[in-house]
């Protein structure tokens, strides 16, 4: 088998040159390409190139080295523009053997110049392909993490979209839920209005109750003083008539005399028996509810206890039309109504006044208006005069309810009641009461 | 120089060499130790040739799956005993020593066993490993590849030596050189000017 050349090169020595180390050098050539590193390469080239002819020894350095030529030896350099891989020092001992090997030992220095700047550049290649793979495998890293990020943010955008969803959907639920709280608010605010109404019925009807038991009580009493009165009412209508009787004996002079004492016994008794009768009828038991009733009546049968029971100087002037004035009533409600408005138009009066009593019809009802010249009650007070415990009277006097039962007593009885006042001047009660049908 | 007639194929290269080539291979690429190391024992199992291959980074199924694509069964051919694969160290540190005598040993009774089951020829591959400078004996590893040239006189297997160049420092690598007489070079096959004679290196005279 040939040896194979890498390259010949023809010159005048060639045949005195041993085939052998030019087999060697061209060899190493191809081997030094394939080790790793340029020590690997030196440690390599220092070992073959002991056979070349004419020299002692080598030495190759990489670092500090003395590049003179001093006569044994020869410095080959191997470089490659201005960097110097290393010198390869031969210690020559046949000067004149050797250096016909110098123009081959210096194209293989030059050949590895270039092999070694290309391991360099592979080395810093390398490098750089490394630092580009961990930069790209940080990147992809990244990448991944980005993207799982993003996956984690898409999946925590979903909760939260579903959270979102759920939360409108609670909100809606709580308005609805707040409407019909709201609705509830309402109907318990109505059933609060209503239940508070009735609580006020019922309070004025307790007050009605109580002044009804007490009106009863009253009647009771006054019945029973009515009644007690009577018997010496009787005795002394009796002793009257027995008087006259006994005048009829006696001279026209003598009956003068007496005439105008048995006048004003007489009016005395008359009096006491309508008041009596006045308060009979006011303390009437209704055991039969409601019943047909003489408006008239019942009016005079009032206007008599409160002028009798009153200490002011008090004009009731009576104005009534003439027909029957009959409505279908509950006879001691009726009076009540008429006791509480005379009631409140003496009371109005300061010492001394006046107060009218008209009564007058349309088609369908009796209209009564009592006026009195009392002081009259002002506009702002006006709206409040049937609210039950209104008063402007001091503590003490009344209860405030005289027309607050007034008012209910015309509204049981289908009628109407107003009230008209001019302050420091008057007040007139209209009322409107339906006839008996 | 080996003067064997009968010229084998290494499978790695087309060029035929004469059976019992003692060859090394310095490299530095894994991949092109695995490719010529697959081709050269494909190759042989080809040729009807008894092949062993002593490596620490080849396995079985590598081989498997490479003879296959070949159309070559490796379990078949390893039921013939026609191929072994075994570890540097199983193979080469019995006991834990470098002994190149038992080594001799074994490679010439390989060669007589493939000629009694009747193969046409042998070879093998192996791998050294940087281990062997530390091991009991491992000095003895250039006389032992010197004497293997010796050997392969007599008993011509046709033998690949690999060597790392990133586990060997470049000396080493040098004085491999040294007791090779071929060497495998860009997928040729080359004389190896730095050859020594085994007689001379040996100093034993011929």
């Amino acid at each position: 088998m040939n040896l194979k050349n890498i390259w010949v090169l023809e010159n005048n020595h060639t045949h005195t040159l041993s085939a052998k180390v030019l087999g060697q050098l061209s060899l190493m050539q191809s081997v030094v390409n394939g080790l790793p590193n340029e020590k690997s390469v030196f440690q390599f080239i220092q070992r073959g190139f002991q056979d070349i002819p004419g020299i002692q020894s080598v030495e190759i350095f990489t670092e500090s080295f003395d590049v003179s030529n001093p006569d044994n030896k020869k410095n080959i350099i191997i470089k490659k523009g201005k960097t110097i891989y290393g010198i390869i020092q031969f210690v020559v001992s046949d000067n004149d053997l050797f250096s016909r090997y110098i123009p081959y030992i210096e194209n293989f220095a030059a050949m590895l110049s270039v092999i070694f700047e290309e391991k360099r550049q592979k080395i810093i290649n390398t490098a750089l392909l490394d630092e580009l793979k961990h930069k790209k495998n940080e990147l992809e890293t990244k990448n991944i993490e980005l993207h799982d990020k993003n996956i984690e943010t898409q999946q925590l955008n979903e909760e939260l979209t579903a959270s979102n969803e759920e939360l409108i959907t609670t909100n809606e639920e709580l308005m609805a839920t707040n409407e019909e709280l709201a609705y509830k608010n309402n109907l318990l605010d109505r059933k609060s209005i209503e239940l508070e109404k009735a609580l006020k019925e019922l309070k004025e009807t307790q007050v009605q109750l109580i002044q009804s038991e007490k009106m009863a009580s009253v009647g009771i009493m006054i019945s029973g003083i009515a009644h007690e009165l009577n018997n010496p009412l009787n005795f002394i209508t009796g002793g009257l008539y027995a008087i006259e009787e006994k005048k009829q004996d006696l001279t026209d002079d003598t009956k003068s005399l007496f005439d105008n004492e048995l006048g004003f016994i007489q009016e005395g008794v008359n009096r006491s028996v309508k008041i009596i009768n006045a308060l009979n009828n006011f303390s009437k038991e209704d055991k039969i509810g409601y019943s047909l009733l003489d408006v008239h009546e019942s009016l005079n049968n009032c206007i008599d206890i409160v002028s009798y029971s009153s200490d002011k100087k008090i004009d009731f002037q009576k104005e009534y039309f003439a027909r029957t004035t009959q409505i279908k009533g509950n006879d001691s409600k009726i009076h009540m109504l008429f006791m509480n408005i005379l009631t409140n138009s003496t009371q109005a009066i300061c010492n001394e006044g006046v107060i009218s009593v008209n009564t007058k019809s349309d088609e369908n009802a009796i209209i009564i208006t009592i006026k009195d010249n009392g002081h009259g009650i002002s506009q702002n007070n006006i709206k409040s005069v049937f609210d039950p415990f209104f008063t402007t009277k001091e503590p003490g006097i009344g209860t405030g309810l005289g027309l607050s039962i007034a008012y209910n007593i015309v509204k049981e009885h289908k009628g109407t009641i107003s009230i008209e006042s001019e302050c420091g001047k008057s007040t007139t009660v209209n009322l409107w009461l339906p006839f008996a049908q | 120089m080996c003067n064997h007639s009968h010229e084998v194929l290494l499978g790695f290269t087309n060029k035929k060499v004469p059976e019992g080539t003692h060859m090394c291979l310095v490299f530095t690429d894994e991949q092109e130790r695995i490719d010529s190391m697959l081709k050269f024992l494909l190759s042989g199992l080809q040729s009807d040739e008894r092949v062993a291959c002593f490596s620490e980074r080849v396995t079985e199924d590598e081989v498997r799956h490479f003879f296959k694509e070949n159309n070559i069964s490796y379990d078949e051919r390893k039921s013939a005993s026609a191929i072994s694969i075994s570890g540097t160290s199983e193979v080469y540190f019995h006991e834990n020593k470098f002994d190149p005598e038992r080594m001799l040993a074994t490679i010439a009774q390989y060669y007589d066993d493939s000629k009694t089951m009747g193969f046409s020829a042998s070879r093998v591959i192996g791998e050294m490993v940087p281990e062997v400078e530390k091991i009991e004996g491992g000095d003895r590893l250039l006389e032992y590849e010197s004497r293997i040239t010796m050997l392969l006189r007599e008993k011509p297997i046709t033998a690949v030596c690999q060597y790392d160049a990133n586990l060997f420092d470049g000396a080493t690598i040098m004085e491999v050189l040294k007791v090779h007489p071929q060497m495998i070079v860009n997928g040729e096959v080359v004389n190896n000017p730095f050859f020594i004679e085994p007689e001379e290196y040996l100093g034993i005279g011929k």
